[in-house]
Order: C-alpha cells, then sequence, then structure tokens
C-alpha cells in the first residue's frame, strides 16, 4: 500500500517514514506542503495520508477538506498528525472527515495503533 | 438641560474619547508608535521644547528595543536551524546503525527510541517560530498568511503545541472520538 506523509518539518517526514517502514510500510511518499500532496494525489492512488495540521499556505484541515470533497479521495484514510490538542480542533477534524488524530509528540505504539484502527491489521 | 447634568454629559464624552484614544493606541505597532512620537515632536503639534526632546528620547528607545528585537528573531532562526541539522544528522545516524550486520535487537529498539524521540525538534520548531511571530507581530514586520490560516486562526484552530498541563491528551482525544 502506498502511503502520502504531508508535513512541511522534514525531520517530522523522516521521523514519521521511517516508523511506518519499521512497522512494514515501504512505499511512502512525502510532500511538505497541501499544494505538494495533492499534485502527487492526483498522479497516483494512495491508501493512506498522514498529515500534518499546520502548515503554510494550506493547512491539514484545508487539504482533508478538499480531498472528501472529491470522490477519488472521498473515503481515503486519513490521519491527522498534529501539535493543535484543542477540542475545537478534534471537533473540526472530525466534522471534515478525519479517519484519526493522533497528537505530537507521539511514539511508535500510537502510531501502530491507529493504523490498525484505521486499516485493520496488518 | 441643568448645568450639573450638562457638564456631566461633556464628562463622559471626554472620557470615552480619551479611553478610545487609549484603545486606538493599544493596537499600534512598535514602528508605528516611534512614527506618532516622532510626528508629535514637530513644533507644529508641539511647542514645548522639553516635550519635543523627550518624545524624540522615547521614540528612540523604542527603536532600539525594535533592533534588538528583529536580532532576537534572527538568533532564534539560527536556533532552530541548529537544532533541525543536529536531529537530522542524529537521525540519519540512528537509521544507519539499525542496519548494521550483527547489531543486537536490544541495540535496534534503542535507535527506535531515539528516532521517535528526534520528534522534540517539531514541536520546539514550532513553540520558536510562535516567538519570532510575535516579535515580529510587535516589532510591526509584515507575516504573510495565507487567507486559509487567517481563517482558521480566527476561530482559535491555529495555536500550535499546547503548555504541558493546557491541552488534551492522546486518550482524551481517542475518547472525544469515540463519542462523536
Amino acid at each position: 500500500m502506498s502511503v502520502l506523509v504531508v508535513d512541511d518539518y522534514a525531520t517530522m517526514v523522516k521521523i514519521i517514514k521511517t516508523l511506518l517502514q519499521q512497522l512494514g510500510f515501504n512505499n511512502v511518499d512525502a510532500a511538505n506542503s497541501g499544494p505538494q500532496a495533492l499534485e502527487l494525489i492526483g498522479k497516483k492512488e494512495y491508501g493512506l495520508i498522514i498529515s500534518d495540521w499546520n502548515m503554510e499556505p494550506m493547512t491539514g484541515l484545508e487539504l482533508l477538506k478538499k480531498l472528501r470533497a472529491e470522490e477519488k479521495t472521498s473515503k481515503t484514510p486519513f490521519i491527522m498528525v498534529t501539535a493543535e490538542s484543542k477540542t475545537e480542533n478534534v471537533i473540526e477534524a472530525k466534522k471534515a472527515g478525519v479517519s484519526n488524530y493522533i497528537v505530537k509528540p507521539f511514539n511508535a505504539n500510537v502510531l501502530k495503533e491507529k493504523l490498525t484502527a484505521v486499516l485493520g491489521p496488518f | 438641560m441643568g448645568s450639573i447634568q450638562k457638564s456631566t454629559k461633556q464628562a463622559v464624552e471626554a472620557g470615552n474619547q480619551f479611553f478610545s484614544t487609549i484603545q486606538d493606541r493599544a493596537h499600534l505597532t512598535m514602528a508605528e508608535l516611534v512614527k506618532v512620537l516622532k510626528n508629535s515632536a514637530k513644533p507644529e503639534f508641539c511647542h514645548d521644547e522639553k516635550h519635543q526632546k523627550e518624545r524624540l528620547v522615547l521614540a528612540a528607545q523604542l527603536q532600539a528595543i525594535m533592533d534588538d528585537l528583529e536580532h532576537m528573531v534572527e538568533e532564534l532562526n539560527e536556533v532552530r536551524d541548529a537544532s533541525a541539522q543536529a536531529t537530522d544528522a542524529i537521525l540519519e545516524l540512528a537509521g544507519n546503525a539499525q542496519q548494521i550486520d550483527g547489531v543486537p535487537e536490544a541495540a535496534v529498539d534503542m535507535m527506535s527510541e531515539i528516532v521517535q524521540h528526534c520528534s522534540f525538534q517539531d514541536i520546539t520548531g514550532q513553540r520558536l517560530k510562535k516567538i519570532e511571530k510575535f516579535f515580529a507581530r510587535i516589532a510591526g514586520q509584515d507575516i504573510e498568511t495565507s487567507d486559509i490560516r487567517k481563517a482558521e486562526d480566527a476561530k482559535g484552530l491555529l495555536d500550535g503545541p499546547a503548555l504541558s498541563g493546557d491541552g488534551l491528551s492522546q486518550s482524551d482525544i481517542d475518547r472525544l472520538l469515540n463519542d462523536m
């Protein structure tokens, strides 16, 4: 399965990619912004999108809304991985159609747990 | 209207005007305050030479603080860049070490934990960016922000990492998602 990681912090992309590879996901692409993610999603089908929220110019929430508005990506699993941890954030993300929500900092166990919840056992 | 009522009304109006002026000033950036002070020190607005000097000294002091703030933003940028570079180097070394043939499993697990702990750089980087933006804003520097971000910012959705004890934990979030 192809996974797309979207984060404007290159270090965070490397960390998530490394953790995903340790969990057996070897086909992982990365985008450093919402627009770049949309470009990649336009060319390739992804089975999972893991995105940060706080990015410029397009936020992760806006990216999620755009994907949910498209038939092709309306049901693609989308996990928000973010430092934003207010009740309003979780509610807005859920309303926009997020599949799961991970608050930073997180560890490999949390990532594995959420991936299992979204994708089923792997 | 009696004379007491009239003077009370005038006093209230003057008071309101005074406070709205203070409110207007409260929204000024330091750069704008420096301009206001320099202008108000001009002879056409201020006839008293002593007051003119006081205003110019105050403007110069504010300018010096602004210069210091700009310098602090540069310092914070350096801290952020240096920490990102160091974290990247640690990540790469940990990743490479995991792949060495014959490395004990315990060591591989430790390397994996090192990788996870490197996410501190993302959190501290976001906190530093918040401080940089605050300094830049009060110094009157332009901060470019997209309309999407402005809208979410207005809803209080882009606060960055919460302070210790504030914000929801992962288990709080899980419960909230389950309840929705």
